[in-house]
């Protein structure tokens, strides 16, 4: 039976429950509100957006649900270094999608509630963080320096013990 | 039209027109509005009115045009442009594109992106600006790293940290108030969620500037002032990673401050320190016990009354107890300095002793070991080794363990009284040992261990590693050139101490040794090792503490 | 719905919020649209998300702890919506207060579902906030915020239903008592409406530590305490009037039905829990404080032997289970009653006997038996004495088994009461060993010929039965020495009826007492066996040597003198010339084959068949005399003579005059034999053979025994069960004065008594006794210092 999703900008999709179900905040709904036949607004994800979503979806529409709220248990075994994200699911995060998106998609992912995809966004842009000083990032994230010399000198003395590790 | 009102119109065009705000333009985005100062409008005003009126018109009818439009309009555009544009376009792009996620997502993200970061990554980030400071300092994401690494080896970057939950400091010995380390402990800010995180968080004032100067005397300076008006309040979680971290860096690299106490007129023999008291107390061969303050690094009693030299000593919170090779035993009320009493039994010298809140076990010249039951005043005798038994050690109150000049190191249970097991492959006497039992298992060269770990020193020149559950040899340290006098260990590490005057710390994941501490003027009778502090006492008398943790008053940003 | 609400205007967001969260909560069956659901849910998103710029500027919400860092959206709508709550709840109030009982509770039932469902909506809603601001709130310790479900709960709990004025919670309760109570009258309820009160207090119930874990706290302390409270009440007063009211026996089948009535009320609406508390109080009140009158019951019902209200009482008192040691009391009590006063009726049922004439067995048409006691005024007739002792165990063995569920208490009652009527009754008082005597009495009447009893089985089934008597029995030995005795008859006289059951019989005598009771008894079957061979054998012999027709038919059991509780013959007795050779053929043929024997020939106990030629009956057969071996020697001097005085009978046969006078009984008795006159043992009295002998039968059995005889057999048999003990006794004592070396007499006494229980029960004097025996045979001493310790003389 499918479920139509329908995007902000209009656009609809029609996707299989199971893989609906994905997202929690869908899978809570259709609990409550049943099998009404209507396609369900989203208003805040756009159509590219959920496109690349449905994706992500249908690619995992067969793993296993995490209970839902080991979160500890999740953030143990996931606590790997970062880099060992699944090769799909690396291409994925890759494939021709600029920050804008890449940002677009985490949101999405936390505003659909499917854990996974926020986890692997979070992963990606730490991924990118990773390793970086301070400078290096202000420029990748196009990020302006709003300290005064004084409080950044502070800051880097407070954070000095880190230096080398 | 002035710009403000154009730029204004387009604000609220976009407010009427536009249904879903794009990121860029979201109200609040400080970096995406346009404000009568931004260069934006100050190159429009440049402009003569004719060609003003020429691009806000285009700019409003771009900005009106429904999205799906768009996309077909900028196409018409590119089109439109020649090469020069298209570069400019393209450098245009480039910063543009950058998303500051961070600062744009919800908090919730952010956290969630930060969280998967490293220490270091972590206050880099800190430093790019002040609304990335405030979320890569919070809290939440620095407990989660202690949890992962303090006291235990994190999977991900193989680091421990050591637990440094022994600066609770008593006012002992009606010392001043203001001395020592001002401490409170708390138990504050165990999290609901995160119970199993057993890391003390210690409320500490700003230490004193006590010289890490490698002299015996430092003064302290006297804070009586501060004791009335401290208020209470909990240190954050990055700090004590912070504080564990250097902790474990000068572990690793070597770096620490060196003190010399003197004072032994004749070799140190044992010595016993505790953290939390800062008291240090040493036996040596010219028959005394001297206690220290390690604060002061000052020696603030002298204790005489054995005829023989000191060969065992450890302390509790109330009592002191001494063996020595006058066959007597000696426990000592650590308030007043008093012998309270002395046991007598063994056939020869005592050459070693340890105790728990019940029992006292020690080991003699003659081979036997005798375990004192402290509350009744009965005793029984432990028998098996041919030889001198040079160390004992109690373990989890039903266990014992001994190691002998006989080259072995024997288990025995101590309700039935029988030898559990021996462990043999030393081919020299056995002069140092120690047992520790963890509660995460540890590993050696790959090998878990999981009752706990034995590792013995000997004056075949060699240490070795043990696991205590199975009896079998895991490894065996090679670096000393003269016979190992003493050897301790926890939970990273084990440091020896040797014939040929050096310590040597070496790390028990990989089974290498580390590095060398040399300094000694003789041979390094005896050892002990704490989060922080390696103490050694050797032939020369001279008793050294080398220090790990530096004094510098540390990141503690005083919060509301 | 506009999307407008970008701002973080608080106000806004919570109109629409509410106007969106009303109708879920109050008009859900108007139904939801998905449209409706997600734009609830996206202003919640907008209004956490949007307003994070402010962060940096923004006090820290909870300002007493300072978490730097982040701050999430949410505590804003998290307290309007705790206010919201809080109000639909007042309302829910006013109208709740207006109802009444019954009704309360269907307009109770029906908000609780109302309000759940429409709250798991809700709390799907709020996932967001869920999610993020209230993880962070319960991470950072605030143990007041909940997820937004277990916040409605919370507010339900703490707002409508219990605490604070006017709440509803002790209205609900009191209904629900009522309902219940008109339940317990007869009345049938919706039990479906208490179910869902259960459930909604059981929901309701939350860990303080951990709010995602239930508890039964508010289910336990504002249903069950009262409930319970409650139903205290009533079953007590009901209990009281019921029994002032009605019987006993009444009471206890309206208690068990009301206890299983409210096992069923567990079932049915109750939460599992509460089963034990509530059966613990019914059991109390209905029967813990009844015990008095209801033991007192008790007797009257085994009087009357009613199974069933005794399995009732044991069923009920069992709940509470101190009272059933008065039970037990009372019924070995009545059990000891019941066994005496059956031996006591068998007792005067004796007494009014006539003298025994009858045997216990039919005329045997076979062989002479010898064995047998006539009934004599007094004596008890050892089967029916057994078959009372049985028939009282039996009732009541089967009664504990039945009504009381074979509880080991009460078949420990049981035993006790058997083992005092059995060793202890009227037939016993003049002599404790009368038990066992009888008892092997009638063994040995159910193993002999001519046994009432033929039927293998039955036999069988008759001695098990036995069997369970003797395991009462104190004085075994007396027991075992009697049967001994009895079975060397019946086997000297191969009186027993079957050797299978003769077989069985010692088998389960080894079982109840072990292999050396019966050790003696196995041995003696075994020489039966020999016996026969060498019979065989010796026939054999005589058959090939020539003198064959001489000869006698002759047969012998040999049996070992350990084992065979026969005493040698005390008189001298001339073997008679026509068996002498017969007599000196078997002793050379034994001496041959076991050299080294010494063969004890009793004569008193052999047999003879004689056949009389000198009459005939009616004049065509010769009458065949069954006699004793010493009334055949007399008889074969009558081939010489016709008539002897008694000194010369004596002379000739060499008896003396006592035995001589008890054979000559028999014969005279059966009229074999005339006596010249009364006196027969004078010397000179003559004796003659009688050639006008006539009797019915061609068989004549002439081997009638003295009833003195028999009873002095009886008696001397007590006596060496006596001297027997003695000598037990006496090993029991040097046995442990040697493990001991030393002990102190009062010690000793009661050890050896410990040692010896298992046979019989010494009493102290025979103890003394045997002590002051050893000390003379020096087998212990007294010890220098001590008076009363003895020592042991290696």
């Amino acid at each position: 039976m499918p479920v139509i999703l329908q995007a902000s900008d209009g656009q609809q999709f029609p996707i299989e429950k199971n893989v609906a179900e994905r997202s929690m905040l869908l899978k809570n709904m259709l609990e409550d509100v049943g099998d009404a036949g209507d396609p369900i607004p989203l208003p805040n994800v756009s159509g590219s957006i959920l496109k690349n979503v449905i994706e992500y979806c249908e690619h995992h529409k067969d793993d296993p649900h995490f209970a839902a709220e080991e979160d500890k248990e999740v953030f143990e075994s996931s606590r790997k270094k970062p880099d060992d994200i699944d090769e799909w699911d690396a291409n994925f995060m890759k494939a021709g999608k600029g920050n804008e998106e890449l940002f677009e998609i985490i949101l999405a992912a936390n505003y659909l509630d499917i854990k996974p995809l926020l986890d692997l966004g979070c992963k990606t842009v730490a991924n990118m963080i990773k390793g970086k000083t301070p400078e290096q990032i202000r420029e990748m994230f196009n990020i302006e320096n709003d300290f005064t010399p004084e409080e950044e000198d502070q800051i880097r003395r407070e954070n000095e013990w880190a230096a080398d590790a | 039209m002035s710009s403000t009102t154009t730029t204004q119109s387009v604000s609220t065009y976009l407010a009427a027109s536009d249904k879903h705000f794009c990121y860029r333009h979201r109200p609040g985005n400080s970096k995406a509005v346009t404000n009568s100062s931004s260069p934006l409008s100050q190159r429009l005003e440049a402009l003569s009115a004719k060609d003003k009126e020429t691009v806000s018109q285009i700019w409003n009818l771009f900005a009106t045009a429904p999205r799906p439009l768009r996309p077909l309009i900028l196409d018409g555009l590119l089109d439109n442009c020649c090469l020069p544009q298209l570069s400019y376009m393209a450098g245009a792009l480039g910063p543009l594109l950058r998303v500051d996620f961070i600062s744009n997502a919800p908090t919730e993200i952010a956290i969630g992106i930060l969280q998967y970061l490293d220490a270091k990554s972590l206050c880099h980030a800190a430093r790019t600006c002040s609304s990335w400071r405030k979320l890569a300092d919070d809290d939440i994401i620095w407990h989660r790293m202690c949890e992962q690494h303090i006291d235990r080896k994190c999977k991900k970057c193989g680091w421990g940290l050591p637990l440094l939950d022994n600066k609770r400091r008593n006012h002992l010995l009606g010392k001043r108030s203001s001395s020592a380390r001002r401490a409170e402990d708390t138990q504050g800010r165990i999290d609901a969620g995160s119970n199993d995180l057993a890391v003390k968080r210690m409320k500490v004032g700003p230490p004193e500037g006590a010289t890490a100067v490698p002299t015996a005397e430092t003064t302290p300076i006297p804070r009586t002032d501060e004791v009335a008006t401290r208020r209470p309040y909990k240190r954050p979680w990055k700090e004590i990673y912070a504080e564990r971290l250097v902790v474990e860096r000068n572990w690793r690299s070597g770096t620490f401050a060196r003190t010399e106490l003197l004072g032994h007129t004749d070799s140190v023999m044992c010595l016993h320190y505790d953290e939390s008291k800062s008291l240090l107390v040493t036996g040596s061969y010219d028959y005394t016990i001297r206690v220290w303050d390690t604060d002061t690094m000052q020696c603030i009693k002298v204790l005489t009354g054995h005829t023989r030299c000191v060969r065992g000593i450890q302390m509790d919170d109330n009592k002191m107890v001494s063996g020595s090779m006058d066959r007597t035993l000696r426990i000592w009320n650590l308030k007043t300095f008093q012998c309270i009493r002395i046991l007598e039994g063994h056939a020869a010298g005592v050459v070693c002793l340890h105790f728990n809140d019940k029992m006292l076990a020690s080991g003699s010249v003659d081979g036997t070991i005798r375990v004192w039951n402290l509350g009744a005043g009965c005793c029984f005798s432990l028998a098996g080794h041919r030889d001198w038994v040079n160390k004992v050690q109690i373990l989890d109150k039903k266990r014992l363990i001994s190691c002998s000049d006989d080259s072995s190191i024997k288990l025995w249970d101590l309700d039935t009284r029988a030898e559990l097991r021996s462990f043999n492959g030393h081919v020299g006497q056995i002069q140092g040992m120690q047992a520790f039992i963890p509660h995460s298992a540890p590993r050696v060269d790959g090998i878990t261990l999981p009752g706990g770990i034995l590792i013995s020193g000997s004056l075949d020149n060699t240490i070795k590693i043990w696991c205590l559950e199975t009896g079998a040899e895991i490894k065996t340290l090679f670096g000393h050139v003269e016979g190992v006098w003493c050897a301790a260990v926890d939970s990273l590490r084990i440091i020896s101490g040797g014939q040929d005057r050096k310590v040597i710390v070496w790390d028990i994941e990989r089974g290498q040794k580390m590095y060398e501490l040399t300094g000694h003027g003789g041979a390094v009778n005896c050892c002990q090792m704490t989060d922080t502090k390696v103490l050694t006492g050797g032939e020369d008398g001279a008793i050294r503490i080398w220090d790990f943790l530096p004094d510098t008053s540390f990141m503690s940003r005083p919060v509301a | 719905m506009s999307y407008g609400a970008q701002q973080s205007d608080l106000a806004t967001t919570w109109a629409q919020l509410e106007a969106g969260i009303d109708p879920i909560m109050n008009k859900l069956s108007d139904g939801l649209s998905y449209k409706s659901w997600m734009d609830l849910y996206t202003t919640i998103y907008n209004y956490c998300t949007s307003s994070r710029m402010c962060n940096h500027n923004d006090e820290p919400i909870n300002g007493s702890s300072s978490n730097r860092g982040a701050n999430l959206m949410g505590a804003d709508l998290y307290s309007n919506l705790k206010t919201y709550l809080k109000e639909h709840l007042d309302a829910l109030k006013v109208k709740a207060d207006q109802q009444m009982d019954e009704d309360l509770l269907t307009f109770y039932t029906r908000e609780w579902k109302r309000y759940t469902t429409g709250t798991t909506y809700v709390h799907h809603i709020f996932a967001y906030l869920n999610r993020h601001w209230v993880k962070r709130e319960i991470d950072e310790g605030h143990k007041t915020i909940y997820d937004v479900y277990t916040l409605t709960l919370v507010t339900w709990r703490d707002h409508f239903f219990g605490g604070g004025l006017g709440t509803i919670q002790p209205k609900v309760m009191d209904a629900v008592l009522k309902l219940i109570e008109k339940q317990r009258n007869g009345e049938t309820i919706d039990s479906s409406i208490v179910n869902s009160i259960v459930d909604s207090f059981v929901s309701l119930g939350l860990d303080e530590n951990d709010s995602t874990k239930p508890t039964l706290d508010v289910y336990k302390q504002f249903f069950e305490t009262p409930f319970i409270a409650k139903t205290e009440e009533y079953y007590k007063m009901e209990s009281e009037r019921f029994i002032s009211e009605n019987s006993i026996i009444d009471y206890m089948k309206k208690a068990e039905s009301r206890l299983a009535e409210e096992d069923n009320r567990v079932q049915m609406y109750l939460h599992s829990s509460s089963q034990k508390p509530l059966i613990l109080c019914c059991e109390n009140v209905l029967i813990r404080n009844h015990t008095g009158p209801i033991q007192e019951e008790f007797q009257n019902l085994l009087d009357q032997d009613k199974l069933d209200d005794l399995s009732r009482m044991y069923g009920l008192l069992s709940r509470v289970p101190e009272s059933l040691e008065k039970l037990r009391l009372t019924f070995e009590v009545h059990v000891r009653k019941q066994g005496l006063s059956a031996i006591e009726k068998v007792a005067e049922s004796a007494q009014a006997a006539p003298e025994g004439e009858e045997d216990e067995e039919d005329e045997p048409k076979g062989k002479l038996a010898a064995s047998a006691a006539p009934k004599k005024a007094g004596d008890v007739d050892s089967k029916t004495y057994v078959d009372a002792l049985l028939a009282v165990h039996q009732k009541y063995s089967s009664l504990v088994e039945t009504a009381f569920r074979g509880e080991t208490g009460f078949g420990a009652s049981l035993d006790r009461a058997c083992r005092e009527f059995v060793n202890r009754n009227i037939v016993c008082e003049k002599s404790s060993s009368k038990s066992p005597e009888l008892l092997a009495k009638h063994c040995d009447s159910l193993l002999k010929k001519g046994s009432k009893i033929t039927d293998e089985h039955e036999v069988e089934e008759v001695l098990n039965s036995v069997m369970t008597l003797f395991k009462y029995v104190e004085d075994k030995d007396v027991f075992q020495k009697f049967y001994q005795k009895q079975l060397a008859r019946r086997l000297v006289n191969q009186l027993s009826a079957n050797g299978d059951t003769e077989e069985s019989m010692i088998n389960k005598l080894k079982d109840a007492c072990g292999f050396e009771f019966t050790s003696k008894l196995q041995r003696m079957f075994q020489d039966v066996a020999l016996s026969k061979d060498l019979n065989d054998q010796f026939k054999e012999q005589t058959a090939r040597s020539a003198e064959k027709s001489d000869l006698p038919d002759f047969q012998i059991l040999v049996g070992g003198t350990g084992q065979w509780p026969l005493n040698a013959t005390t008189t001298k007795f001339n073997i008679p010339d026509d068996l002498l050779k017969t007599y000196e053929k078997f002793q050379s043929f034994y001496q041959h084959k076991f050299s080294g024997r010494k063969l004890n020939w009793l004569f008193h106990l052999g047999r003879a068949e004689i056949r009389a030629n000198f009459v005939k009956q009616n004049g065509k057969i010769p009458y065949t005399f069954l006699t004793s071996t010493f009334q055949m020697g007399v008889l074969l001097q009558f081939n010489a003579a016709p008539s002897y005085t008694f000194a010369e009978l004596q002379t000739n046969t060499s008896l003396d005059p006592a035995t001589l006078k008890s054979a000559l009984f028999g014969l005279i008795k059966s009229k074999a034999l005339i006596v010249s006159n009364e006196k027969t043992s004078d010397p000179e009295t003559r004796y003659e053979i009688n050639k006008a002998f006539k009797n019915k039968k061609t068989r004549v059995k002439v081997d009638i025994p003295m009833r003195a005889e028999q009873k002095a057999e009886s008696d001397e048999t007590h006596k060496g069960i006596e001297d027997d003990r003695s000598m037990v006794i006496q090993a029991a004592i040097v046995r442990i004065m040697k493990t001991r070396k030393v002990m102190q007499n009062q010690l000793l006494v009661t050890e050896t008594i410990d040692q010896l229980k298992a046979r019989f029960r010494p009493t102290v004097p025979a103890i003394k006794k045997c002590i002051d025996m050893l000390l003379e045979k020096e087998y212990i001493e007294r010890m220098e210092e001590q008076r009363d310790m003895f020592q042991y003389i290696a």
